[in-house]
């Protein structure tokens, strides 16, 4: 067995491997002997379950999974957690696969939300959803700030500090050094609260050329910092402003430069995915 | 999902689709094949090249008619992938991993170099995705067998465009840097001596030599067994693992005195490079040069080549001018006819081709 037309991530040999989800997985099977029929399942991903058997009780495998229910406008997620078969310290880490989510910005920010909002149940919940939490958001974070970003931001919480921070100044882009400088400079403002910090990274922005409208610059910001119940905060334009926040990279890095800066400051949390701004 | 039987070149399609290629070509298309390359590069590198090639093929397995030419094919889009800067080889690289062999090659990070005309010509990988760009740009990459070109729109500035996205942008000069200048009798000289100053070697079974009394516009013919030769020879000498080292052999009547391994120490460029501009710095001094053929078509001329080319030489011709389907040679370039001038002087000067019309061909 083969993957056919394309090789794939992490192919064992024997018809497991990882496809992007905008890919049609295709396999050749080739047999010496006769058989009558072959049986091929796909797993890993979203499995829809009817409301019957849902209500009759079902049991979660191990190592369990996001339960999310919705209807209407109303909706609810269950983080489930369950390590009894676990033999090892490696069985314990439930590593999400991300393959493919890059390309759509809106499904990665509401996953990204799903696993915010769920309720958990279970042994290692918290630091199960933190993880894929933090995973989640450093593909949208990539996504937004471009793979050269992603990879400074993964350099920098290997060991973030302030003083360690020129990749990521680096990572803004090459013509816009100063941009970098000022906001590395001057980021201490946001201790003075969102609204106040919003202006002075809008007004930065402005005189740096990156962007002149102080909606989008506290946008960014806050997708920065924050990137949870954005339809709540900016109703139907949240949509819009996703739309430009694409089209303006550096504007995106130098907000998320703004957030990482803040987390390299904050002693109190040191592991710290996100600063802990007020919004 | 529902599980289908489809045929092979239904798997050609849905796998050009998901490499994000337009159109529909069979199995040995050399910008699908470049594709795969890259996607493969993307997965497995730092890995061999010969990695890169099974992988690639395994994924073609039964899917192609000609097994051999496939083969052929997919070695030929890794060499392509090498020039045209996707992968790089660890001399070009900087790693901190203790176990990294000089056998792997590694994914370069997107990048584009403007070329005279304003497109641009792109490199690098973005694991996971076909390329590091939004659709819109994805669709007006133009393919040009195995290399990729984005033509610039009226009042854009894509330079500036791929620099926001994250992308690298290359200068042309430090992409197509070139070895230092000599003349063919001061490189052959050069090398020569030095060769004569190695330690003598022991016997090398299965050695392979160019025969420089050989027709040089066949490239494959030219390589054979030493018998009773007696002089320096371009050679390649096989090891345990891996393809045979290149370098440089002095043998007497057929035995191997001293052999001098390529590239040499602290030169960038690949055994396989200086190899080839090595010997053409001999056949150059042999007063029988390795030939180009000039060949004028209403869209340009064309300029066709019997022998590999050091990396650094093709490099520079697939950012000038366009890869176009060979014609009894081994690979073609279509040339701008504003370039062909400084072109033609860089491989009479640099590489020592001597020039032959189509026209003069047969005489």
């Amino acid at each position: 067995m083969w993957p056919a037309g394309l090789c794939v991530r992490n192919w064992d040999g024997e018809g497991h491997g990882d496809w992007l989800s905008t890919e049609a997985p295709c396999f050749g099977i080739a047999h010496d002997y006769a058989v009558d029929e072959y049986y091929v399942r796909l797993n890993k991903n979203a499995r829809l379950l009817d409301t019957t058997s849902a209500m009759a009780g079902l049991v979660a495998e191990e190592p369990g999974g996001l339960f999310f229910a919705s209807q209407g406008e109303r909706r609810d997620a269950l983080l489930v957690s369950s390590s009894r078969g676990a033999v090892g310290f490696r069985d314990l880490v439930v590593e999400p696969e991300l393959n493919g989510l890059e390309s759509d910005i809106t499904r990665l920010l509401a996953l990204v939300e799903l696993w915010h909002q769920a309720r958990l149940a279970g042994p290692l919940a918290e630091s199960r959803r933190e993880l894929i939490a933090q995973r989640l958001l450093a593909c949208l974070y990539a996504t937004l700030c471009g793979q050269r970003w992603g990879k400074a931001e993964e350099s920098f919480f290997r060991n973030p500090q302030p003083h360690d921070s020129q990749q990521l100044g680096r990572a803004i882009e090459a013509g816009r050094s100063s941009f970098s400088v000022v906001l590395r400079q001057d980021n201490a403002k946001m201790a003075q609260g969102t609204s106040a910090g919003a202006r002075w990274f809008g007004e930065v922005a402005a005189r740096y050329d990156v962007c002149h409208d102080p909606a989008l610059c506290g946008f960014a910001l806050r997708l920065a910092s924050w990137p949870f119940g954005l339809g709540a905060a900016y109703g139907k334009e949240a949509t819009a402003l996703l739309a430009r926040i694409q089209e303006n990279p550096i504007l995106m890095r130098g907000a998320r430069l703004v957030a990482l800066l803040s987390i390299a400051t904050d002693r109190d949390h040191p592991t710290a995915y996100l600063p802990r701004w007020v919004w | 999902m529902v599980v289908q039987q489809i045929e092979a070149d239904e798997v050609v399609a849905f796998s050009r689709r998901a490499l994000s290629l337009p159109g529909a070509a069979g199995v040995h298309d050399e910008a699908y094949l470049a594709a795969l390359v890259r996607r493969a590069a993307g997965i497995l590198c730092p890995c061999s090249d010969r990695t890169l090639v099974r992988a690639v093929l395994e994924s073609l397995d039964r899917l192609a008619e000609e097994a051999d030419q496939l083969v052929a094919d997919v070695e030929s889009a890794v060499e392509k992938a090498m020039i045209a800067g996707d992968l790089l080889e660890l001399s070009q690289v900087t790693t901190d991993d203790p176990a990294a062999k000089g056998t792997w090659v590694f994914a370069a990070p997107p990048a584009f170099v403007v070329r005279s005309s304003g497109s641009v010509f792109l490199m690098g990988i973005a694991p996971d995705e076909p390329s590091p760009l939004p659709p819109s740009l994805n669709a007006r990459i133009a393919y040009q067998r195995h290399y990729r070109l984005i033509p610039p729109q009226p009042s854009e500035n894509l330079p500036q465009i791929l620099r926001e996205l994250g992308v690298l942008e290359l200068s042309e000069q430090s992409w197509l840097k070139l070895p230092k200048e000599e003349t063919a009798t001061n490189f052959r000289d050069r090398l020569e001596r030095e060769l004569r100053t190695q330690i003598a070697s022991g016997t090398v079974a299965d050695l392979l030599i160019v025969d420089s009394t050989r027709d040089p516009s066949y490239y494959p013919g030219r390589w054979v067994a030493p018998k009773r030769e007696t002089g320096c020879f371009v050679a390649r000498r096989p090891q345990a693992y891996g393809a045979p080292l290149w370098g440089f052999a002095l043998l007497t009547d057929g035995a191997l005195n001293k052999f001098l391994d390529f590239p040499l120490r602290r030169d960038k460029w690949r055994g396989s490079d200086f190899a080839w501009h090595l010997q053409m710095a001999i056949d150059s001094c042999r007063g029988s040069p390795q030939k180009y053929r000039r060949r004028s078509r209403p869209e340009g001329t064309c300029l066709d080549f019997f022998s590999p080319l050091p990396l650094w030489a093709e490099r520079r011709l697939a950012v000038i001018g366009r890869p176009v389907e060979r014609e009894r040679c081994l690979f073609t370039y279509q040339i701008p006819e504003a370039e062909l001038a400084a072109e033609e002087e860089f491989l009479q000067k640099r590489i020592w081709l001597a020039p032959i019309d189509s026209s003069q061909e047969g005489r």
